[in-house]
């Protein structure tokens, strides 16, 4: 300390200078970039940058390799699956060329893993370079749960690699910020919010499989979306509801809206309970909650996206529908078939029936389903080989379920063309909140069905097998009740 | 010196008013606790005298210099005697305290003590909020309700907006308020447009205090209040006084108030008061959303085109005051007026360009209060007539965006509803109340009060008539309440335990109509509850109070409960079971002269909550009871006071609100919610401010006063936190904010301007759902009061 002070004495500065350089040049050098364990002449290895590939695949990547000394030695390793040379051979002894690696991961690794590709030359130089692939989580399903008690209730979206679980949580879900029903074009996954204004949402699943939302489609001034077609992903249709008695056309690839069908001519206060494409024609289920006592389809020309016209059959009434509940369904021979609940109009549930090639009800079809059930009926379902559901209310004052300790309706198979009521889809299935809660039929295969029910003690999906009619409980949802599941890639 | 006359040009004021010739003398009387102590008698040698304004302030002015003597005596209190010398123009500011007499008798004692200071030192659990601190600074009701420990007031925009009161984590109907004792419903709009617009329509320079009951709530306040009340207690100055307050702020907000009193000789006194309030709103929203012609969204920020919001109100009294027979008789009459623009849905997605609320309220009283009838009881007798006139327009069907621009027409509806609405409803509210309190020994009373109040409504809807082809409105509804409850009060050794025990009895009479296939039908419900509460007061010495309390609370269904209401698409349900709660708190104050600590525990348990079981309209939904939900909690505040000039506040809540539902009471299948917080609820909150104040800051008798507040809340979750993805769930984020302020009075109090910046920093706030709350405001008041003294 006493040195350094003399340093700052007057007139030692040229000193105190000499020491500041000195340091500083000591300081410099030892920052140098040049690293004595690097040698130029060993090999050089690069990797492409954004390399992604989907779990549970193969895949093929490229290194390019220099080596100036010559190659002799090559290894890969990975952090999770399997990486191995696809052309070891032409490698070894080259000096300039590209590394063919095959990647091979597990259905269960995702997110951000490395490939590390390590070159020895000749003269023992050796280099390593790591590759980062996002591997994307194999999503083949996307999963709607709704969630929370009380008032306080939303969807939690999220995808599943299979259905080859026993039971499903919200824990890994992502949770949006009102209700929501879910569609599908092949690809990405749809919702459908409740709630003014409507807005649909198009989610993808990262590559830790967790849905995120892409890009959204609002229509201003309406209240909700009420029904949603997907044809395919270039095409699709979707009703509003609340104020606007409009139909939009819209591609789900690009997300915007492609044009619209004006339906104010059907009537105010309508709400769009199902849709249903048939060639160049659509048919839009009509609810106008009982008023007018007649069952009301719109039938709209797909080629000039115009109403044509609306039919209506007075024999049942108030094709009652929620967000993510069918009413109507397309046979094997085209012909249409519509369930009306009868609600709030004194008429029976019953299906109505198109023929195929027709735009009018079939006058000599009617299903009276209150008759051959015994009560009010909700939604229809129909796989073909004799699988056509709907759901029975055994106490039409808790069709809404106000009453949580008692949910009302029951699974019921029908034969449309018997016009005749099966019974029971499975008697130990329980009674469920179809219409307050959740009520859907999935096929997720050639030969199986999935359906949910939201029942007083458990939420579950149950397994339907169309060849043999058998019915299994496949999962059981820990975290509020299944309100949607489509199948995505 | 500069600075201090750079700010009085910035006050615009003259400082060559207020230098006169004559000598005056000015000061606060105040208790050992700090607190003026209105109505004590100060008198200057034998000639002259005066009493305190509610401040505890009190002037003499035009004096020849010389020696005088000043004195002061009230009832409870030690006279005290100060000998003072005045020199030419001079004007001397001198600051008084009266102590507490302890050998007189308790309840002497307690009429000795400022009227805020005796309910503090009650048995009640309560918190008050002195409003006269308040009268120079550009604060709204609201506002203040926030300040108090335990509480949360929380507002979906600006003036006049939806407020929901929570006290101790009961919240909404569960938490009751009441405007000098009566029911606020009953006198104001509160179930037409919610608490948010009835509040807007009780400015703070037209109040005394607000008395915030976290424990029992007293039998005097006839009322099913489940967790808690709020009293607002009016303004009663006993003298001659004129005050003017006009406040101009960010958003074209102004707030006016005018209050006025005259004593005549024989007792007679007539009072009037008026207020004016109005704001635009439009403050700045951001990340609200446009749309484009393919129907994708734009995030921008925009300000509030149509959330106007302006109320009025004209109110006079006239009566006796200091009769044999009566302390106080008086006949009371009120108008108010209000008009608020809706500006979007709940959740602030859609925004409205037309739809509005309007009200009008007509309100006539008659009361009579008597004390220390033979030194054993007391009257105070209630009877009051109101009148709500209420409408709700949403009659048309353009559609706007959040630019305020027009982008459509709906093919049919209005704006909110379905059918488009011109409602106009009429409530007629007839309510009596008397309230008994009799002393049986120096030790011991008996309370009694009785509430009972008898309600019509009807109205008419010609435009909702014509979509549903049934006018559903016109429809009278009927509710007859009754409410009734005695106390007993007794103390104990020597009178240093105090012990209250109380039952109430909850009667609720309704008839209404339920629509079912179109038709309506005839609703009636008949119900009857008790209540019971027992409290304990122990003051360990003279610094240390500790009480306690324990509550059996119910909450009846109210009309919109269990009638239903059609506009809002709510079916009837005759079904529903009281709200019940067991409520306890414990509290402990020790105060010092310069410093206090207050800290408080409470628990409630909550039965039976009544929840909405939504249904997409046009099908009703219904209130159910669902939920039975728990609360503990503790509060703690520290107020320090260690020089005149300086004042610190503190205070924080932290609740717990946890669900205690199993799967039938939570209409789920599991039991999974049962032990999770409740979410959308905020369980760690608090507020502070540190004040200065100088007295003769630029001359003798005026003061400045410099202040700093802070809010703070901290985030919580909007759904059930158990559920989903926990990186990125919803939530209403860390809110911390600050407001700046300062206020110049001068000419002995008469005058005072005040310059206020809330939310000082730009914050993001936010409320229920994210609903925006205004940015950075800033306020300018001027208030001049002017008294006969």
């Amino acid at each position: 300390m006493k040195k350094l002070t003399n340093y700052l004495r007057p007139g030692r500065s040229l000193n105190l200078l000499l020491v500041i350089l000195t340091a500083a040049t000591l300081l410099v050098s030892s920052c140098s970039d040049d690293d004595p364990d690097i040698d130029i002449n060993a090999p050089i290895i690069s990797a492409d940058e954004g390399l992604s590939m989907r779990g549970g695949q193969t895949e093929e990547f490229t290194f390019s390799v220099i080596a100036p000394g010559t190659v002799s030695e090559v290894k890969v390793a990975a952090s999770a699956g399997t990486a191995s040379i696809l052309n070891e051979e032409e490698l070894v002894g080259s000096t300039n060329r590209s590394a063919r690696i095959s990647y091979e991961t597990n259905k269960d690794i995702s997110g951000t893993q490395t490939v590390t590709l390590t070159i020895t030359d000749q003269q023992g130089k050796s280099s390593s370079q790591p590759a980062e692939i996002e591997v994307f989580a194999p999503i083949t399903f996307g999963l709607a749960l709704v969630s929370g008690a009380g008032t306080v209730t939303t969807t939690f979206l999220q995808g599943l690699i299979d259905l080859d679980i026993t039971s499903v949580d919200n824990s890994s879900s992502t949770e949006l910020a009102q209700f929501a029903a879910i569609y599908s074009d092949g690809s990405s996954l749809f919702t459908a919010g409740f709630g003014a204004p409507a807005t649909m949402g198009k989610y993808v699943f990262n590559s830790a499989g967790e849905a995120a939302l892409d890009q959204e489609i609002i229509v201003p001034g309406s209240n909700s979306f009420s029904s949603v077609e997907i044809i395919d992903e270039n095409k699709a249709y979707a009703t509003v509801g609340g104020g606007l008695s409009r139909a939009v056309e819209f591609s789900p690839s690009e997300m915007r809206i492609t044009g619209e069908i004006d339906l104010s001519d059907a009537g105010d206060g309508l709400f769009y309970s199902d849709m249903i494409v048939r060639g160049n024609t659509l048919f839009i289920a009509l609810n106008d909650f009982g008023g007018s006592g007649e069952a009301k389809v719109a039938v709209v020309d797909l080629a000039t996206n115009t109403l044509e016209k609306v039919i209506s059959d007075a024999r049942t009434a108030t094709l009652f529908g929620t967000l993510t509940t069918s009413i109507m369904v397309q046979d094997e021979n085209g012909d249409i078939y519509i369930q009306g609940s009868g609600l709030f109009s004194g008429k029976p549930s019953g299906i109505l029936r198109i023929l195929s090639g027709e735009t009018e009800f079939d006058g000599d079809y009617f299903f009276d389903l209150t008759a051959a059930t015994g009560g009010s009926c909700f939604g229809l379902y129909h796989f073909g080989n004799g699988a056509t559901f709907t759901a029975v209310s055994e106490d039409d004052d808790n069709w809404f379920g106000f009453d949580g300790d008692n949910p009302a309706f029951r699974y019921r198979k029908i034969d449309l063309s018997a016009r005749t009521d099966v019974g029971d889809l499975d008697a130990s299935l329980p009674n469920m909140f179809a219409a307050s809660r959740t009520m859907f039929f999935t096929q997720t295969s050639t030969d199986e069905v999935l359906f949910p029910t939201a029942g007083k003690d458990e939420d579950a999906l149950y397994s339907y097998t169309i060849s043999t009619g058998a019915v299994s409980k496949k999962i059981t949802s820990t975290s509020g009740y299944v309100s949607g599941l489509v199948g995505v890639n | 010196m500069n600075s201090r006359y750079l700010l009085f040009t910035l006050l615009f004021l003259g400082s060559g008013f207020c230098f006169g010739q004559k000598a005056s003398v000015s000061g606060i009387l105040h208790d050992e606790g700090g607190e003026g102590i209105p109505g004590v008698h100060v008198r200057l040698n034998d000639n002259q005298a005066t009493v305190t304004n509610e401040a505890g302030r009190f002037v003499f002015k035009n004096l020849k210099a010389g020696d005088y003597v000043v004195t002061a005596s009230f009832m409870g209190f030690k006279a005290i005697r100060e000998d003072i010398h005045l020199n030419k123009g001079q004007r001397l500011v001198i600051n008084l305290t009266l102590n507490e007499e302890v050998t007189q008798l308790n309840e002497v004692t307690v009429t000795g003590q400022s009227e805020i200071r005796a309910l503090k030192e009650s048995i009640a659990s309560v918190a008050l909020v002195d409003a006269k601190s308040f009268y120079n600074r550009s604060v709204s009701t609201t506002d203040l309700l926030n300040t108090v420990s335990g509480v949360q007031v929380r507002q979906s925009g600006g003036v006049g907006n939806s407020t929901e009161v929570s006290i101790q984590g009961l919240t909404g109907r569960q938490v009751k308020l009441f405007i000098d004792g009566i029911p606020m419903d009953f006198l104001l709009p509160v179930e037409e447009l919610g608490i948010g617009a009835a509040l807007a329509m009780l400015p703070v320079n037209l109040m005394d205090r607000m008395e915030v009951y976290k424990g029992a709530v007293p039998v005097t306040l006839g009322a099913d209040a489940l967790g808690g009340a709020i009293n607002i207690i009016t303004r009663k100055n006993f003298e001659d006084y004129v005050e003017v307050s006009a406040e101009h702020s960010s958003f074209n907000t102004w707030r006016t108030t005018l209050s006025t009193r005259k004593l005549f000789s024989k007792g007679l006194t007539v009072g009037f008061g008026a207020f004016y309030t109005s704001s635009d709103n439009n403050y700045l929203l951001d990340g609200v959303k446009v749309i484009n012609e393919f129907g994708n969204p734009e995030t921008i920020s925009a300000p509030k085109f149509h959330d106007r919001f302006r109320s009025y109100l004209l109110k006079g009294d006239i009566g006796l005051v200091g009769k044999s027979w009566a302390d106080r008789l008086t006949l009371s009459f009120s108008y108010g007026d209000l008009y608020d623009e809706i500006q979007h849905n709940f959740e602030m997605r859609q925004p409205y360009g037309q739809a509005l609320n309007l009200a009008t309220t007509y309100n006539t009283a008659l009361q009579y209060e008597k004390y220390n009838i033979s030194n054993k009881l007391d009257i105070n007798f209630y009877l009051g007539h109101n009148l709500i006139q209420t409408g709700f327009i949403d009659t048309t069907s353009t559609i706007y965006n959040w630019r305020g621009e027009i982008i459509g027409e709906k093919t049919y509806g209005g704006e909110i509803t379905t059918s488009q609405n011109n409602l106009k409803l009429e409530g007629n509210n007839i309510t009596g109340r008397i309230n008994l309190n009799y002393s049986i020994t120096p030790s011991s009373k008996l309370i009694f009060n009785s509430v009972a109040s008898y309600f019509k409504r009807s109205g008419n809807d010609q435009v909702a008539a014509d979509f549903y082809e049934e006018d559903y409105f016109k429809n009278p509804v009927y509710i007859n309440k009754w409410v009734g409850g005695i106390g007993f009060e007794k103390e104990f050794f020597g009178a240093k335990v105090t012990s209250h025990t109380a039952v109430k009895a909850y009667n609720y009479m309704s008839e209404g109509f339920i629509i079912e296939n179109g038709e309506a039908t005839t609703s009636e419900q008949d119900r009857f509850q008790p209540g019971f509460s027992q409290s304990f007061k122990w003051k360990v010495n003279e610094h240390l109070l500790t009480k306690a309390s324990y509550e059996y609370a119910t909450r009846m269904p109210d009309r919109l409960e269990t009638l239903g209401d059609f506009s809002a698409a709510i079916n009837a349900n005759p079904d529903l079971k009281p709200e019940t709660s067991h409520n306890v708190n414990l509290s402990g104050l020790y105060k010092k002269a310069k410093w206090s600590v207050e800290v408080g525990s409470f628990f409630r348990k909550v039965n039976d909550l009544i929840i909405l079981q939504a249904v997409p309209p046009p099908v009703l939904s219904k209130f159910e009871n669902l939920l039975k939900s728990s609360v503990m909690g503790v509060e703690g505040e520290v107020q320090f006071h260690p020089w005149h000039w300086l004042t610190f506040k503190a205070n924080a809540t932290y609740q717990d609100l946890r669900s205690r539902s199993d799967k039938e009471n939570a209409g789920v299948s599991t039991d999974r919610y049962y032990g999770a917080r409740l979410p959308n609820r905020p369980y760690l909150f608090g507020n502070g401010e540190v004040q200065f104040e100088k007295q003769g800051f630029l001359k003798e008798g005026d003061r400045l006063q410099v202040w700093w507040s802070t809010a703070y809340v901290e985030e919580f979750f909007r759904y059930w936190e158990i559920d989903g993805r926990k990186e990125d769930k919803l939530t209403i984020p860390d809110q911390w904010l600050h407001h700046i302020g300062l206020a110049y009075s001068a000419w002995g109090e008469r005058m005072t301007l005040s310059l206020e910046s809330q939310n000082v920093f730009n914050t993001n706030a936010y409320d229920n759902f994210r609903v925006q709350k205004p940015g950075r405001s800033w306020h300018a008041k001027l208030r001049l009061f002017i008294t006969k003294s």
